[in-house]
Parts: C-alpha cells; structure tokens; sequence
C-alpha cells in the first residue's frame, strides 16, 4: 500500500515538473515580447503627448515658370522630431521636400523646402510630424 | 489466504498506477492547453500594442486622381503594417465600402511611412462626411473631411 501511493505520487509530481518545464519554456518569451512590446507603445504614446510643430514663417521663391515654397518649422513639443519621417501637404496633396535637419530639437527651427510649384491664389499648407501631430498655415502667391 | 494478499496488493498497485497516469495525463493536456493559447493571446495582445496609424489628409482638401479620392495613411505604430483590402475596412459616414470600390498603393508599409488609398469617388457625395478605417487587430482611426 505504501509503495502504490509513493509510486502514483512520483508519477504526479514527474508530470507537475513536466508541465512547468513546458508552460515556463513557451510563456517566458511572449511575456518578454509582450513587454517590450509594451514599453515601445508607452514610449510612443509619451512622445505623441509631448510632441508639437509649430509653422513659423512662409515664403515663396521663384523658380522658372513656379516657384519654391521655403516653410519655417519649429518643434515646439519636448521631443526630437525626425524630419525624415514628416511630411507635407500642399492644398491637400502630398509633395516630396527637402529639410535642412535630419533632426529636429525642441525649441529649434528647421527649413522645409518644396520645389517646382505651381498656380497662384491662396494655398493651404499642412506639415504632419513623424509622430502624426500636424499644423496647418495658409499662404497666398500672386 | 496469502495469495490473496498478494493478489489484492498487486491489483491496488496497478489500480494506483493507472489512476495517477490518469490524473497525470488529463493535468498535462489541460496546461498545454491553457498554456498555447495564453501564448497565443499574448502574441495577438504584442500585435495589438504595435499597430497604430492616422489618416493625414488635409481635411478640405481631399485630392483627386481619375475617378478615386486619394486618402494618406501613414504608419504610427512599432511594426510593419499590411495594407490589403483584407486587413483594412472602410467605413464612411457609417456605411461599409465593398472591397472593390477601394485600394492600397502598397501591401505594406515600415513605420513612419505613408500610403495612398483610393476610394471609388461614387461611395462619396459632395458635403461633410465621417471616414473611418479599421485594420489589422481592429485598430481604427476617424477621420473628418469636406469633399
């Protein structure tokens, strides 16, 4: 009788081993994924917060039958923006530009330049940060 | 009389065996089981907490090419974002868009960068309208605008 419990109570605590060999062995790393994933998304959602643009200053420069348009950026927020990584609306459609900073430091003013454009009139400009937080200014070219 | 207990001991302890595996057995499958789909869960949870992304449109001025608006999606999140008509569905003003009626440039983008999607511009009338896009893990954005 003695050796019929021991002998069952081996093969339970065998089994109990097994199990946490195998549940530890598969929830370990997701855990650490999960956490990493969660640190990158607090991350993410602190910089959004702290991020912000401000559209300084706007003018045109011509450039054969367009013109340039030369937009001042100021980061406004308290994180670094990543210039290459915002982008530019022009009367709502995208256009490709040229920063004179790669990054952009809070409290710090960075040069958009788009070129080749054209059309006169009132333009609505709307520059978008790394982070999606946007300005919008207008501008008119006679 | 002693076989007897000899007998009655042996069939206890093969009784015994069998219901210890028994119970082994059933605890093990149950784990696993619990186990794979918390890992499951937490891989969709990591998916979850890596998508993100926002409609960057100028909201009165909603770009046109041919017969299609053209709408700017950019990538906020930590993760590459798959962009089919399978993984994204639109809504405007409520309504759900068949699948035909829009479309992706790409079938993926890296974070921080920006798609274009096209919308059948006879799913949209001239007014103020509500767009809302709803993607992988059923992460959505809400989007206002005036055609």
């Amino acid at each position: 009788m003695g050796l019929s419990v021991s002998v069952a109570s081996a093969i339970i605590a065998v089994s109990v081993i097994i199990v946490i060999e195998i549940s530890l062995g598969n929830l370990l790393p997701v855990v650490t994924n999960l956490n990493d994933s969660y640190e990158s998304f607090k991350d993410r959602a602190v910089d959004k917060i702290q991020s912000d643009i401000n559209i300084d200053n706007i003018s045109t420069t011509p450039n054969g039958s367009g013109y340039d348009l030369n937009v001042t950026i100021e980061n406004t927020g308290s994180t670094v923006i990543d210039t290459n990584y915002c982008n530019v609306l022009v009367n709502g459609t995208f256009y490709p530009f040229y920063s004179s900073k790669n990054y952009l430091y809070p409290k710090k003013t960075a040069y958009f330049t788009i070129g080749n454009l054209s059309g006169s009139g009132q333009f609505r400009l709307k520059v978008v940060s790394n982070f999606g937080i946007s300005d919008y200014e207008t501008f008119v070219v006679i | 009389m002693g076989f007897s207990v000899t007998g009655s001991h042996v069939v206890f302890f093969i009784a015994s065996i069998i219901a210890a595996g028994s119970v082994s057995g059933i605890f093990m499958a149950a784990t696993i089981n619990v186990t794979i789909s918390l890992s499951e869960r937490g891989i969709r949870v990591q998916d979850l907490l890596d998508t993100d992304f926002t409609i960057i449109n100028d909201n009165e001025n909603i770009p046109i090419s041919g017969s299609d608006y053209l709408f700017y999606l950019k990538n906020i999140g930590g993760n590459k974002l798959i962009t089919t008509n399978q993984s994204f569905s639109i809504f405007v003003d409520g309504e759900i868009i068949t699948v035909e009626k829009y479309n992706f440039t790409e079938q993926s983008i890296r974070p921080g960068e920006v798609i274009t999607i096209y919308i059948d511009n006879t799913v949209i009338s001239s007014g103020d309208h509500t767009l809302r896009l709803v993607g992988p893990n059923a992460v959505d954005d809400e989007f206002q605008f005036t055609i």
